[in-house]
C-alpha cells in the first residue's frame, strides 16, 4: 500500500515523515510538478510535527495565559496545514485525472465502425452539405487599388 | 503625372479591382494621405471612396490610399498611390514685368 504513491493520502505520507526522517516521496508517475509536491511535502511534516508538540505543550500545566498563546499557534499552524492539504489534494487530483485519461486511451481517440447502410446514410449527408456549400461563393478580396485623378479645376476660394 | 498651377485643385477618385479585374469592397474607409502637404492638400469624402487634392505651392506630391481589403475579421491592406502632382505657381500671379530704376547721375570717385 504505502509503495503505491498514487493512492496514500498526502497527509499520511506527511505524518510518516514527520514521525521519523524517510528517505524522499518516491516519484508520482503524471505529477504535474513534483518539485512543488515535494516542497508542500516537508512543509506539511514540520507543521504535523510543530502542531503535535503544541498540543503536548497544551496538556501540561500552563497558566491560562500561556495556554492561549499556544492554541492560538495550534489554530494558525492547523489552518497553513488545511491550506497546504488543499494544494497537495489538488495535486492528487490531476495526477488521478491524468491517470483516468491514461486509462481512456488519450491522446487517441477511436474510430467508430459503421455498417454499410449507416456510412451510407452518413455519405448522402455529407453529398449533401456539399451541395449547399457550392450554392455560396467566397467573395472575391480586392488585391488592387487605383488612385485616379480628374481634371483639374480652380479652388473654389480662387 | 498631373500639372497643377497653385490655384487648382484636381478630384482623385479609387478603382478597386479583385484579382479578376472585377469591382471589389473593402472594409472600412479607406485612408488618405499626402506625400507633402506644403505641396498638395487633400481632403477625403466621408466615405472614403474620392478625395480632393488642392495646389498649395510649387513642388511634387503624391497621395497615397490604403484601404483593408479583407471584410472579414482579419486585416489585408491595400495600397495605391497617385501619379505626381507637379505644382507649378499660378501664371496669373507669377512675376511677369521686371522693371529696372536707375537713379539719378552723380560725379565718377
Amino acid at each position: 500500500m504505502v509503495d503505491d504513491p498514487n493512492t496514500v493520502p498526502s497527509a499520511a505520507r506527511a505524518s510518516a515523515v514527520a514521525s521519523a526522517p524517510v528517505p524522499p516521496a518516491p516519484a508520482i508517475p503524471l505529477d504535474p510538478n513534483p518539485a512543488l509536491r515535494a516542497e508542500l511535502l516537508a512543509a506539511l511534516a514540520i507543521l504535523v510535527q510543530s502542531i503535535r508538540g503544541l498540543r503536548a505543550l497544551l496538556a501540561g500545566h500552563n497558566s491560562p495565559e500561556l495556554r492561549t498563546a499556544i492554541s492560538d499557534q495550534i489554530d494558525s499552524r492547523e489552518r497553513r496545514r488545511a491550506l497546504v492539504q488543499a494544494a497537495l489534494d489538488g495535486l492528487d487530483a490531476v495526477v488521478s485525472a491524468r491517470l483516468s485519461l491514461a486509462a481512456d486511451g488519450y491522446p487517441a481517440l477511436d474510430s467508430k465502425e459503421l455498417d454499410g447502410l449507416l456510412f451510407a446514410e452518413l455519405q448522402q449527408e455529407q453529398a449533401d452539405l456539399e451541395a449547399a456549400l457550392a450554392v455560396f461563393k467566397l467573395l472575391a478580396m480586392a488585391t488592387k487599388l487605383e488612385v485616379k485623378l480628374g481634371d483639374p479645376v480652380e479652388h473654389p476660394a480662387a | 503625372m498631373a500639372n497643377l498651377n497653385t490655384s487648382q485643385q484636381v478630384p482623385a477618385t479609387l478603382a478597386i479591382t479583385n484579382a479578376a479585374g472585377q469591382p471589389a469592397p473593402v472594409d472600412g474607409v479607406p485612408v488618405w494621405a499626402t506625400s507633402d502637404a506644403t505641396i498638395v492638400l487633400v481632403t477625403p469624402a466621408a466615405d472614403g471612396m474620392s478625395a480632393v487634392a488642392a495646389a498649395v505651392a510649387p513642388g511634387t506630391a503624391r497621395i497615397t490610399v490604403t484601404a483593408d481589403a479583407d471584410t472579414g475579421a482579419g486585416v489585408t491592406t491595400i495600397t495605391g498611390v497617385s501619379e505626381d502632382i507637379i505644382v507649378v505657381v499660378d501664371p496669373a500671379n507669377a512675376a511677369s514685368i521686371m522693371t529696372l530704376t536707375l537713379g539719378a547721375p552723380v560725379p565718377k570717385t
